[in-house]
């Protein structure tokens, strides 16, 4: 059903630029007035003539802002005006051309390489190389010098941790995949390359363990990617979007982070990296239901310490999830069930509330969700305001003007709260939303209601895949040795295998028995 | 096959664990003591005998022809015609204990959790969710119900074990008071009603990845789902008596209303609801979808799915006309339904191997 969506007929980008099957031509003047006419208007293009000893004319460009201007100058500039005119005459000598020469005995840039298209030209410059073309050689040589501003290596601003690594990825590709590399001394990891984008020529890496990966996942994986046919690619939210299973379904099947300890973890069980430049988010897959309700931290805790916070995870998904609509349920239909102190009590607070339960935990649960988008998109200082301002003074006024009771606000605060506990964003933002169909149910139904809504929820998840992995295993289906890593977190000794529905032909990762236990004594 | 989803045996075992557990709640207890009074637990016992037999003959029967349902080697066993009508009369009889048994959950919802509310508006989400999962096929059923069961257990056990104190010893006696007369009477009807209904799970066993095994899991699912009936009818007697378990509708759900504990779990009954429906929505799926899967079957479709919702919206129909009261389905269940149902149960299963057995039909004669 969704493929109708993926591409409307082909897309006529190269509408108004000239065709560039050219070859270069060997004569300076024309190949620079074809270049200029392809980057016409553009003040970032930077044409530098200069003479290559006495006659030859030479000319670089690079877009400006884009390259290292010291390395111009040291490695490219100052080797050709030095030795262009020795250069030039053993040429004549040698059955070589000028520019292996030039490439070989003078430029003194690490990484060149050569063409002969005009298109190669225009692609190189734009992205970031700097172009050398010498009057009288069919041949461009492409040396890169590329330089532009760099954001450093910073704490992962969304997923802070109190023990582990405060390294995260940044919006350059290379550097995120040194940092994966880093932790990776292995020719094992391999780093496929791709670009995404007609216009934009977004570099994508597609990252994985060979031999541990799954061929077939890795096969899918690149087969979903290399199917993108799009303009631009900004954020790996466009990727993640483009290449899930089910793009229906309200919940995410692609896991993201900004975390390289978390990739490397995930490429250590298997599972496939996808990292886009220009973002610090790298995209994992497949990934499951549970799998998203873990934590990096999780790992480096002590295990008694990640089991019981991993439980209490679930417990506040659970809340996130529900307790508005029990709330609401029990109010409206089942009122014998609570206590009756409580009842009279949360009856007495209601008693001035001219609203139904539903009405009310809707306008606060709307109101709720409003006060955060709005604290997320203001600045700093700001946001704070709104928050005191939003939970403080319009909380306590509610109230005790009526509108809301005050049961009510305690039960909003609580799920506002729990949804936050939950590790996966965009996991979180889908059990946010499913409240709300759940409160309606159980305004209208009652508990039943709400077990119907879950019963959907969990028959909705059941027939979800991640690149053909089940969403909810392995509990549905069951894995028995994989429960390790699920509700309880077991120590790193008891680790032995790894996930059997994603990691199918090397599931070993501990040998032995590596257990710590004290020495023998008098042994 | 149509349905290409594989589940294993262990899974299929599961099913029929909560298959059965379905009829914890409606019909089952009443019927159990209104016949044997403080014996009705023991009825179970005797049924669930009966369910193991049930359970042999239809696996025997289906290992022989072990890629294809009932409907499908009823027509090679017994020819065209008269295998054509066996098949249909299966997909009905699927068909028309799916309605019984969404009339009696309708029933049973409204009248303990949602009084006020149309029986109609009750059924129709909960048909709804169903078809959702009919939708999905097998695997989607397999794992839901995997995905629940744990957890539906543990409120089963931790309501049983807040129920002890409730629990009056002299209930049971005197045991076999009125003879073995009315044990044999009440087991009839609950050896018929949870027991033989599970010939449904002939038509999961082309569907099943590890076949050889799931003769085992099948039986251990019917002495399981036979020890929580004879717990539940078994509880319901001693916290209640007999005289007053036999006459209430749904004594399983009543008795939670007794916990009274820690001062604030008071009147949980609708929880009951809760457990129950949970078993009950897994009933009704597989009636659903063996009724799906049977007719799609039977008319040699190529995919089950065309036929989900308009299958779904005859038996939210059906349910209505064909349910009347709980009073009229407690006396057609354990008068009616028992002789309604031998054939299905033993007597066509049973044909069918006997003629299979001579005429050395199915795939394992072949090969030998």
């Amino acid at each position: 059903m969704g493929r109708g969506f993926r591409r409307k007929g082909e897309i006529e980008m190269e509408h108004g630029t000239p065709p560039n099957n050219e070859m270069i031509s060997g004569k300076i003047t024309q190949d620079i007035q074809l270049l200029k006419a392809i980057f016409d208007r553009s003040i970032d293009i930077v044409f530098r003539e200069f003479q290559l000893g006495d006659v030859q004319t030479a000319m670089l460009i690079f877009l400006d802002g884009m390259v290292n201007t010291i390395i111009i100058d040291s490695d490219i500039m100052r080797p050709l005006l030095e030795y262009g005119e020795t250069m030039l005459q053993k040429s004549r000598l040698s059955p070589n051309g000028l520019e292996s020469l030039l490439q070989n005995q003078v430029i003194t840039a690490a990484q060149v390489s050569s063409g002969e298209r005009i298109q190669e030209v225009v692609d190189h410059v734009l992205s970031g190389d700097t172009v050398l073309l010498i009057d009288g050689v069919n041949k461009a040589l492409f040396i890169s010098a590329k330089g532009w501003g760099k954001r450093a290596v910073e704490e992962p601003a969304t997923e802070a941790v109190i023990r582990g690594s405060r390294e995260g990825f940044t919006e350059h590709l290379l550097t995120n995949i040194t940092l994966i590399r880093r932790r990776l001394r292995t020719p094992k990891l391999k780093i496929e390359g791709l670009q995404l984008g007609q216009l934009s020529k977004t570099d994508v890496a597609i990252a994985y363990l060979e031999g541990i990966a799954d061929d077939a996942i890795v096969e899918e994986v690149r087969k979903r990617v290399n199917r993108i046919d799009i303009d631009a690619i900004l954020e790996s939210g466009y990727v993640e979007e483009l290449i899930e299973d089910n793009s229906f379904s309200i919940f995410p099947q692609v896991n993201y982070t900004e975390r390289p300890d978390k990739i490397v973890a995930n490429l250590l069980e298997g599972k496939v990296a996808i990292l886009v430049d220009n973002t610090p988010f790298a995209l994992i897959v497949p990934v499951t239901f549970f799998e998203m309700m873990q934590a990096s931290e999780d790992y480096y805790q002590r295990y008694v310490i990640s089991t019981l916070i991993r439980l209490l995870r679930y417990l506040f998904l659970i809340i996130a999830l529900l307790l508005p609509s029990l709330y609401i349920a029990l109010l409206t239909f089942h009122q014998e069930m609570l206590p009756t102190s409580l009842l009279l009590s949360a009856a007495a607070s209601r008693e001035a509330v001219p609203f139904p339960a539903l009405v009310e935990a809707l306008l606060m649960e709307i109101s709720f969700e409003a006060l955060r988008e709005a604290g997320v998109r203001l600045p700093r200082p700001v946001g704070q305001a709104v928050s005191i301002v939003g939970a403080l003074v319009i909380g306590e006024a509610s109230v005790s003007a009526g509108i809301v009771s005050a049961p009510m606000v305690i039960i909003v605060s609580i799920t506002g709260i729990a949804s936050f506990i939950i590790p996966s964003y965009s996991q979180a933002i889908t059990i946010r939303l499913l409240r709300f169909p759940m409160m309606f149910l159980a305004g209208s139904l009652g508990l039943y209601g709400v077990l119907l809504g879950v019963l959907f929820i969990l028959i909705h998840m059941t027939r979800l895949r991640s690149f053909g992995v089940p969403y909810l295993s392995p509990i549905a289906p069951l894995h028995i040795s994989d429960l390790k890593d699920v509700l309880v977190r077991v120590p790193w000794w008891g680790m032995i295998k790894r996930s059997t529905e994603v990691s199918k032909n090397n599931t070993r990762r501990i040998k032995g028995t590596i257990q710590p236990r004290p020495p023998k004594r008098g042994g | 096959m149509l349905d290409r989803g594989k589940i294993s045996a262990g899974q299929a075992g599961a099913l029929m664990f909560t298959f059965l557990e379905g009829g914890v709640a409606v019909i089952v207890p009443a019927s159990a003591t209104s016949f044997a009074k403080q014996d009705g637990w023991l009825t179970i016992i005797f049924a669930a005998l009966v369910g193991i037999v049930v359970v042999l003959l239809f696996t025997n029967l289906g290992l022989l022809f072990p890629k294809q349902s009932i409907i499908q080697y009823s027509e090679i066993i017994l020819g065209k015609w008269f295998g054509k009508i066996v098949g249909l009369l299966y997909v009905l009889y699927t068909f028309y204990l799916g309605s019984l048994v969404i009339g009696g959950f309708r029933d049973y919802v409204t009248t303990t959790a949602l009084p006020r509310t149309p029986p109609i508006v009750v059924s129709g989400p909960l048909l709804f969710v169903i078809a959702y999962a009919v939708w999905g096929g097998i695997e989607t059923l397999g794992r839901v119900n995997q995905l629940i069961l744990p957890f539906r257990e543990l409120i089963v056990m931790l309501t049983i074990f807040l129920l002890v104190t409730e629990f009056k010893w002299d209930n049971l006696t005197p045991f076999m008071g009125q003879g073995i007369v009315p044990v044999m009477k009440g087991s009839i009807s609950v050896a018929s009603l949870p027991f033989g209904e599970t010939i449904l799970f002939a038509m999961l066993l082309p569907n099943i990845s590890n076949i050889q095994k799931v003769k085992r899991y099948y039986i251990v699912a019917v002495v399981f789902g036979g020890m929580l009936l004879t717990i539940a009818v078994l509880i319901s007697i001693l916290v209640l008596g007999p005289a007053i378990a036999a006459r209430l509708n749904y004594p399983t759900h009543e008795i939670i209303k007794y916990i009274e504990k820690l001062g604030f779990l008071t009147d949980m009954d609708i929880l009951g609801v809760l457990i129950w429906i949970t078993s009950g929505f897994m009933k009704i799926a597989i009636c659903y979808y063996c009724t799906v899967v049977g007719l799609a079957q039977w008319c040699r479709l190529s995919d089950y799915r065309s036929i989900v919702i308009p299958v779904g919206i005859l038996l939210f129909i059906f349910s209505i006309v064909a349910y009347g009261t709980i009073m009229d389905d407690a006396v057609f269940a354990s008068t009616i339904w028992p002789f309604f149902s031998f054939p299905f149960v033993i007597l066509f299963p049973l044909l069918m191997l006997i003629i299979a057995k001579i005429r050395r039909l199915g795939g394992r004669k072949q090969k030998g």
